[in-house]
């Protein structure tokens, strides 16, 4: 039984150690334990000792107190450690249930092997993922000791080592972790909850429908808009999915209509399209038209095409004057509801992207304004692209042959002028149809030599490129990559003694920026310039640092390795002048080369 | 050659050496693999940052004692490329068949010169058991003289604080205590300045006036003071008296023994089975190292030992960190220092043997679990009551049934007791949550390995999980 005297003469006597025991002499407040543990004296010694101890203290002058208050403490302490407890006096008791059966239960994992992975789990420091990358290829999340900290990595600050917990580890533990992710389930809105909600339903979580329900009655609109997700699952839900996609919250909102494009029933579609042609909230089009894009729309697809249809005879029929907020409204709109065509497959809306195409009315309008900016093209191109993949490559490339790509007022079409160079190379166009068609794109610069150096690989590129592509080095050069496609390209059509070239060659070793000229620098090689080795030496000596992404292109190159030997000594005097380490590096690639 | 990922992690200083060696096979640094042809020995080069690659080896000629050289200047041994070389033999990398250079002969004829010597030295040391140098008591006495001098500042930095009142240990007064503890180093009393440290650090951790653990480190440091002080006159007084083995205030005064001294007392046992059970690190802060601590239980006694392993700050990449053991390991001398209910346990590496439990072996254990929990926290109760031993031992307890108590799981025995399962400090993953999702509440046939907390602040005796021990395995709730 719990003595509390004590427990209360230890508060005292921790006081007085707080205090000083110079205050001691005379303490009342441990005057008054003396007949209390005189009377317990009655039954044990120690307590009478206790007692006289206290006696003492209280006698004690300051030179003696801290003596006799260590003496009086050292004692108590003593006696306190035999008395403790070994439970709790009234708290509820229950029966203990075990979530993970003991016999699936695995430990075989060293302190060294789980040590930096539970590190990784916990500490923010730099290379975590990658420790968990190669602890999971070690198959060292067998261990049961790591799923507690594997739940608790579900919410960590980094995402991407959240996302490799949740979408890899977790699920290749499987059922084991369940009773983990349930332990300390608090329902508070958080990511971390999110997406424990999400394993669950994905480790068929026997009592998922309970933590779903209360989800449901809370207001924790992440944890709900995962909820509804979970819900689409069972066509029993159809109607409360319907209600829901009406919710006050916007999060629920929207995840309510991706789960009626999920469930893709008569019922959920027809509540989908209606919110769509009477949607009010401009901020929800992009949710809805993201559900709508996600369903081939076996139902209502009449309907919410003419809805497109409308949007963009309203774009068209915009006046030339109309203020710029109206015109990026309508524009936006357009780009956003095209998007909803993705995954149709439906001739329609060839005939659709014809009109906007080949419509004089659609190019005209956006021509108009200088301050269509780039990303709202973007946003228009891919929806339509997105739309376009899901055809046959036929309808795709019979619909390009006839869209009027190459029309100089049209700049939005570029990107579908390379795509259609794409699908025309995908479809074993000869190299011929593929000059004839993309020629004029080229020369009104839709097109470029970057462009164009695919087609290398699979032998399709025609000879008559040639003189047009030597055409692009005549002016003023300012270098990037696509001439050095245009070089590539050159290299791979001529034959391998061509004049033409090499004074081309000759002619771009005073253009360029020695730093940018790897490709010609291998060229020249590969071609056997005269004095080649040398121009290059001399045109490298005067490298400085430049880009990064070309300074280490230098660095990384291998052509060095084909340099004589005699240049070692040259490029070592270059670095003992400059002090730049790339010469070091040419110096060593020179010397190990075999 | 058994070369798994265990055994070259058991090699490795710490898990980030070991990870770096395993990064640099990865990344294919490795050339001219080569073994020789009774395979005994690999060796073979790592491209490092210069021009020249490493010349690494590894040679099991005694599979014991693997010998891992490398010409890197690394201070860390064995090095990231050793430990690559390693792993390359254990992921299946092509070694090719070669003969062993003659400087790998000539330097294995050296080790085999050396592995002589010692075992001459250890034939000398049984000698001196049997006829123990002469004490010379002049030295001893001036120690003791040191030490008692110590003792006698240490004394009125104590006292000072006590009349003072720890409310009044400001910043200032702080660091002047700290400095007069500092002085301590002086005079052989390492053991008491430790102690001194501690109760700076649980001065450091006070929060919301809560002083129970500086009080009680302060207890300590008290009943430390007066029993070195009556060993140490004792002692003086009567050179010939052997030191005291009964308790461990020689070592908590500051004595490092030395293996020769243990086997003069007789303090060693000869061919011994000890099992790890479970095995934690952490950071004593008050000794500026971090302490790798395993509980071994010995199979012919039952009794509970601990291992230490102290990695200074300072030098902790460059001393290797102990491991979890899960083989049984035959000892032939296992030498056992003087301490109470779980005495620190040494042996000279590389002469151990090692076998896998059996089921046997589990069973065993299970007959040297303490089966009624009342006589055990008597028993513990009696040893903690002492100010200067351990009041955390590790016991081992025979489980009967389990159930929950409010937040705690508790265990019974079979004849009622029970007692709390808690974790000593409250954190979201933890030895108990751990226990809490396996235990089942008909615990028949499990033993539990746990730490004992007796809090005088709240009153509550209970106990730390490490392990839970089945008829089949063993469960590591820590490392």
């Amino acid at each position: 039984m719990k003595i509390q005297a004590l427990y209360d003469l230890q508060q005292e006597t921790n006081r007085l150690f707080i205090a000083g025991s110079k205050f001691s002499k005379g303490d009342p407040r441990i005057q008054k334990f003396i007949p209390v543990f005189n009377k317990l004296g009655e039954k044990a010694p120690v307590f009478k000792k206790i007692a006289s101890d206290l006696e003492e203290l209280l006698d004690a002058d300051i030179q003696q107190s801290a003596e006799k208050l260590t003496a009086i403490s050292t004692l108590l302490y003593s006696v306190l450690y035999t008395q403790g407890e070994t439970v709790e006096a009234d708290v509820e008791e229950k029966i203990q249930q075990p979530t993970v059966d003991i016999n699936n239960v695995n430990t075989n994992h060293s302190y060294m092997q789980l040590k930096p992975v539970i590190e990784a789990l916990t500490v923010s420091s730099s290379g975590r993922l990658e420790v968990l990358k190669d602890a999971f290829e070690r198959k060292i999340f067998e261990d049961s000791r790591t799923f507690h900290y594997l739940v608790l990595a579900l919410g960590d600050k980094y995402s991407e080592l959240a996302d490799y917990v949740e979408k890899t580890v977790i699920p290749f533990i499987g059922k084991p972790v369940v009773s983990f992710l349930i332990q300390n389930f608090t329902f508070e809105d958080r990511a971390e909850n999110v997406r424990r909600l999400r394993l669950l339903n994905k480790l068929k979580y026997e009592k998922l429908q309970e933590t779903v329900d209360k989800i449901m009655s809370l207001s924790c609109p992440n944890l709900q808009a995962e909820a509804v997700n979970i819900l689409s699952d069972n066509i029993a839900n159809e109607q409360l999915i319907i209600e829901l996609a009406d919710d006050k919250n916007k999060q629920v909102r929207e995840a309510a209509y991706q789960a009626l494009a999920k469930m893709n029933t008569r019922n959920s579609l027809e509540k989908l399209k209606d919110v769509y042609i009477k949607n009010k909230n401009k901020t929800s089009l992009p949710a809805i038209a993201c559900a709508l894009a996600s369903t081939r729309l076996p139902f209502f697809f009449p309907e919410v095409f003419n809805q497109i249809i409308r949007t963009l005879d309203e774009f068209v029929s915009l006046e030339k004057d109309a203020d710029n907020k109206q015109f990026i409204d309508k524009f936006n709109k357009l780009s956003i509801e095209i998007g909803i065509l993705a995954n149709k497959n439906n001739e329609q809306i060839i005939e659709f992207f014809d009109k906007i195409f080949n419509g004089k009315k659609f190019s005209e309008i956006l021509s108009s304004r200088k301050n269509a900016s780039s990303y709202n093209i973007d946003s228009l191109t891919d929806a339509i692209s997105a739309s376009l993949d899901s055809f046959d490559n036929e309808k795709v490339l019979n619909f390009y042959t006839h869209s009027r790509l190459e029309m100089p007022d049209a700049a939005w079409k570029e990107v579908f002028c390379r795509k259609f160079l794409h699908k025309a190379s995908e479809n074993g166009y000869s190299k011929e149809k593929i000059y004839d068609l993309f020629a004029p794109a080229f020369d009104k610069k839709i097109i470029h030599a970057g462009d164009l150096h695919f087609l290398l690989s699979g032998n399709q590129l025609c000879q008559r490129w040639i003189p047009k592509i030597y055409e692009i080095f005549k002016g003023n050069i300012k270098w990037d990559y696509r001439f050095d496609c245009a070089l590539e390209i050159i290299d791979a059509c001529e034959p391998d003694r061509c004049e033409k070239f090499d004074e081309l060659m000759v002619y771009l070793t005073g253009k360029i920026n020695p730093t940018e000229a790897i490709v010609l620098y291998k060229l020249m090689i590969k071609r056997k310039l005269p004095d080649c080795f040398e121009t290059i030496y001399l045109m490298a000596s005067k490298v400085r640092t430049g880009s990064y992404y070309y300074y280490h292109k230098l660095h990384e190159s291998d052509l060095w390795k084909s340099f004589p030997k005699d240049y070692a000594p040259k490029f070592k005097e270059l670095s003992e002048q400059t002090n730049m380490e790339l010469f070091n590096i040419i110096v060593e690639k020179i010397q190990s080369a075999e | 050659m058994n070369i798994t990922q265990k055994t070259i992690e058991e090699l490795a200083t710490n898990a980030k050496a070991a990870q770096n060696g395993r990064d640099l096979v990865g990344k294919n640094k490795f050339s001219n693999l080569r073994i020789s042809a009774d395979k005994t020995l690999i060796w073979g080069e790592c491209a490092g940052s210069g021009k020249a690659p490493y010349l690494c080896s590894a040679d099991y000629v005694d599979e014991c004692n693997p010998m891992l050289r490398c010409n890197c200047p690394s201070m860390q041994r064995p090095c990231k490329h050793v430990l690559g070389l390693l792993y390359a033999y254990e992921k299946g990398n092509v070694f090719t068949t070669a003969e062993i250079s003659e400087d790998i002969i000539s330097k294995r004829g050296k080790i085999e010169q050396r592995q002589q010597k010692k075992n001459q030295e250890k034939e000398q040391i049984r000698e001196k058991t049997v006829s123990p140098k002469a004490v010379n008591k002049n030295t001893l006495v001036k120690k003791i003289d040191a030490q008692l001098s110590g003792i006698e500042i240490a004394d009125k930095i104590m006292k000072n604080i006590v009349q003072q009142g720890l409310s009044s240990i400001d910043a200032k007064v702080f660091q002047t205590l700290r400095e007069q503890s500092k002085e301590l180093g002086n005079y052989y009393i390492a053991g008491i300045q430790n102690a001194f440290n501690n109760l700076w650090l649980e001065l450091e951790n006070v929060k919301n006036e809560e002083y129970t653990a500086v009080i009680d480190q302060i207890n300590y440091i008290s009943a430390l003071l007066r029993k070195s002080t009556e060993y140490l006159q004792k002692r003086r007084e009567n050179p010939d008296m052997p030191p005291e083995i009964s308790s461990a205030i020689e070592e908590q005064t500051g004595t490092v023994w030395k293996l020769t001294e243990l086997m003069q007392l007789g303090l060693w046992e000869e061919n011994a089975e000890i099992l790890q059970l479970s095995f934690n690190c952490y950071d004593n802060q008050a000794r500026r190292e971090y302490v790798d601590e395993g509980v071994w239980l010995n199979l012919k006694s039952g009794k509970i030992y601990k291992t230490k392993n102290y990695r200074p700050y300072r030098a902790a990449k460059y001393i290797k960190s102990d491991n979890s053991e899960f083989n049984i390991l035959q000892i032939k001398e296992l030498f056992i220092y003087p301490g109470d209910i779980n005495p620190r346990i040494r042996w000279e590496n590389g002469t151990e043997k090692s076998r896998r439990p059996d089921r046997n072996d589990l069973e065993k254990i299970q007959t040297f679990a303490a089966e009624n929990y009342a006589e055990t926290v008597k028993t513990v109760k009696n040893s903690i009551k002492n100010p200067l031993t351990d009041k955390r031992p590790v016991i081992l307890l025979s489980l009967h049934s389990s159930y929950i108590a409010g937040d705690h799981s508790v265990i019974k025995d079979r004849h009622g007791n029970k007692l709390t399962v808690c974790d000593m400090e409250k954190s979201e993953v933890s030895a108990e949550t751990q226990l809490k999702s396996i235990l089942p509440a008909d615990a028949r046939g499990l033993s539990l390995l746990a730490m004992v907390n007796n809090d005088v602040k709240t009153g509550l005796f209970s106990v730390y999980p490490l392990s839970l021990i089945t008829s089949e395995k063993i469960i590591r709730l820590l490392y």
